[in-house]
């Protein structure tokens, strides 16, 4: 008898063991997975992020502030509020996804069974693994020095394509040296040398990674077309080298919408000296039905929080993004899940707000009158958006004919 | 029996005197480290920040129930895991950053060991910066170089004696300002003129050095240095 209740025991307490141990979250069961949907593309080498955390032995030692900046919603970088909006970029951590992380660190960070593989970047870009290398990388004709030290350079620098007929792309990715490059905005502009209609092509800011259309639609870059990479650079304290490039995707299927981006401003701002909360507003009417797909809030060093409302023609108004702490150093690009269609006549109202106080921690001097300005010591009032509007006729490119008579899809 | 020599009791006893008067000093060494740290190291990343990472630690408190802040990225405070301050000593756990400070004055200096290695740090207490709160609105210390005259904005004209002038336009001491700012100059009121009555007429129409806690938009005045 003792000896069965001494086996049910033992049992027992090695049920109990081996469950608590299974409540205990792993790297290569629980944390990695999530960990590349949420922070692998930008703690990667070469990326934005300070520390690569792409396998075990990097992670580890970090994992009490992985865990610090998870439980306080610092990381991953996602400043929209979950009322509003349905975002397929949704970086943000559900309560369940943080408690695996916090589980982890405090289980004393297991690393679990099997081997992990961590995510390939094919040629370096994002977009890589889920379409493959890009069919075209337009890149500057030579490197660009970024002095050590001193002021911030704002700078434009023309690059050329080699497309030999008109192209649709889908999808668009920018890159240059992580470690001096603040942002680069490409434009197309067309052989006559004016600035492609449907606006911006392109860009790459701290937070946001890559321009991905939805299904059918894209963008036109004419033959002939050059780029211009609008470049902003932050010197660090050593000389760099920087040959920025775009790599872009092209359409597989016919483009049935054509994308523009567009942006609400209100170049006019005058934030007083001291001013906690100086309101700016400015509104963009829309001429035709469209959808609208992304949003994307810009200002500098004074940007508070930032709202988008719709007013349709009939008087009804929905609010489709609220960032009420916005942060300079996250440029986040928020893509719709389902694109929001508004008919002609609607109004995107965008309201932002400034903080010129002494109680802003990021403010270089609120004794200042501050206006309009390109370095981030000035300011910006910029609610960038893309929206696509329906094409009269189906367009079926010329990349799109490869796949069908050659059957790679 | 033990019999000292005289000058060793003399010593002695002269220390027995003082033991009531070194607790404070001990209590009054460790509220030096209460206060706003600006602790700035090489950017081991050589990100795109000028190739410095500052952080802002936060000390509150007295004798020994002290907490502790400091900054992420973000520049939002949070509470630091570990904080032990002896004397002048600092030590401070955060996230996977450990940090082993000494203050000295307004000066903090040590070393910071992370996955990245050890590194030097160095620093200040800060007063001077505007970049210091986070995200808590509170009154601070300031200190704040500017020109003293009128809460109006005016300014005297060249060729006259600017302190004369001035006096000349107010009806008393609370028409005073402190104008500061580079492009913009802008008059910053003050909450308690009379008290430093005295101090502000003397120095009209100059160049001054003002520590001051903000309340609102208006300083309250602590001491004022001609510059």
């Amino acid at each position: 008898m003792r000896k069965v209740l001494f086996v049910g025991i033992t049992l027992a307490l090695a049920i109990s063991t081996s469950n608590a141990q299974a409540q205990i979250p792993t790297w290569t069961e629980d944390v990695a997975p999530l960990m590349q949907d949420k922070c692998m593309n930008c703690h990667r080498p070469g990326e934005v992020a300070p520390m690569s955390l792409l396998t075990y032995d990097e992670a580890q030692p970090w994992a009490r502030s992985i865990r610090l900046m998870v439980q306080d919603r610092i990381m991953p970088p996602w400043h929209a509020t979950p009322e509003y909006g349905e975002f397929g970029n949704n970086r943000r951590m559900t309560p369940r996804q943080i408690q695996t992380v916090v589980d982890w660190v405090e289980g004393g960070t297991p690393e679990g069974p099997g081997d992990w593989t961590p995510p390939e970047y094919p040629e370096g870009w994002l977009l890589g693994g889920p379409l493959g290398a890009p069919d075209y990388v337009f890149e500057m004709e030579e490197d660009f020095m970024v002095p050590a030290g001193g002021e911030d350079i704002n700078i434009n620098i023309i690059v050329p394509t080699t497309h030999e007929e008109d192209i649709w792309v889908r999808a668009a990715e920018v890159r240059g040296n992580s470690r001096v490059m603040h942002h680069n905005v490409v434009r197309v502009i067309l052989p006559d040398g004016s600035e492609e209609r449907t606006g911006r092509l392109a860009s790459a800011t701290p937070g946001k990674q890559w321009d991905l259309f939805p299904d059918g639609a894209a963008k036109l870059i004419p033959t002939g077309s050059t780029m211009n990479f609008s470049l902003h650079y932050h010197p660090s304290n050593v000389e760099e080298a920087d040959r920025s490039r775009v790599a872009v995707w092209l359409a597989r299927q016919p483009i049935t919408h054509e994308v523009h981006s567009s942006v609400v401003a209100d170049p006019g701002l005058i934030i007083p000296p001291f001013e906690a909360n100086y309101e700016s507003r400015g509104e963009f009417v829309f001429d035709t039905d469209a959808q609208i797909t992304l949003m994307k809030p810009h200002m500098h060093y004074r940007g508070k929080d930032m709202l988008y409302q719709l007013v349709y023609p009939d008087g009804e108004t929905e609010t489709i993004l609220s960032v009420p702490e916005y942060d300079m150093n996250w440029q986040i690009s928020y893509e719709l899940a389902r694109p929001i269609s508004v008919p002609a006549g609607t109004k995107l109202q965008v309201i932002a707000h400034f903080d010129n106080s002494e109680m802003n921690p990021w403010n270089p001097d609120p004794s200042l009158q501050v206006l309009w300005g390109p370095d981030s010591r000035d300011e910006m009032m910029e609610g960038w958006f893309d929206y696509r509007v329906e094409l009269e006729e189906p367009i079926i490119p010329s990349s799109a004919q490869v796949i069908s008579d050659g059957g790679l899809d | 029996m033990l019999v000292l020599p005289r000058p060793t009791r003399t010593v002695l006893f002269a220390l027995f005197l003082m033991v009531p008067f070194m607790l404070p000093l001990e209590a009054l060494a460790q509220s030096s480290a209460v206060g706003v740290w600006n602790i700035r190291s090489r950017d081991m990343t050589d990100r795109a920040t000028g190739g410095i990472r500052s952080v802002l630690l936060r000390i509150q408190g007295a004798e020994n129930e002290f907490t502790g802040e400091m900054t992420a990225v973000s520049n939002r405070f949070l509470p630091v895991e570990q904080l032990s301050i002896e004397g002048r000593l600092i030590q401070v756990v955060f996230g996977s950053y450990e940090y082993s400070l000494e203050t000295e004055g307004e000066e903090i200096r040590g070393t910071v060991e992370s996955p990245f290695g050890v590194q030097q740090v160095s620093g200040f207490r800060q007063y001077r910066g505007v970049m210091y709160v986070g995200d808590v609105s509170e009154e601070f210390e300031t200190t704040r170089p500017g020109f003293l005259g009128l809460s109006s904005g005016a300014e005297p004209p060249t060729g006259v004696d600017p302190a004369s002038w001035i006096r000349r336009q107010i009806s008393s001491v609370d028409d005073l300002a402190l104008i500061v700012g580079n492009r913009a100059r802008v008059p910053v009121a003050f909450t308690n003129a009379r008290e430093f009555q005295d101090e502000l007429l003397a120095n009209l129409g100059r160049d001054v050095s003002m520590l001051a806690v903000w309340v609102g938009d208006r300083l309250q005045i602590r001491s004022i240095d001609p510059s």
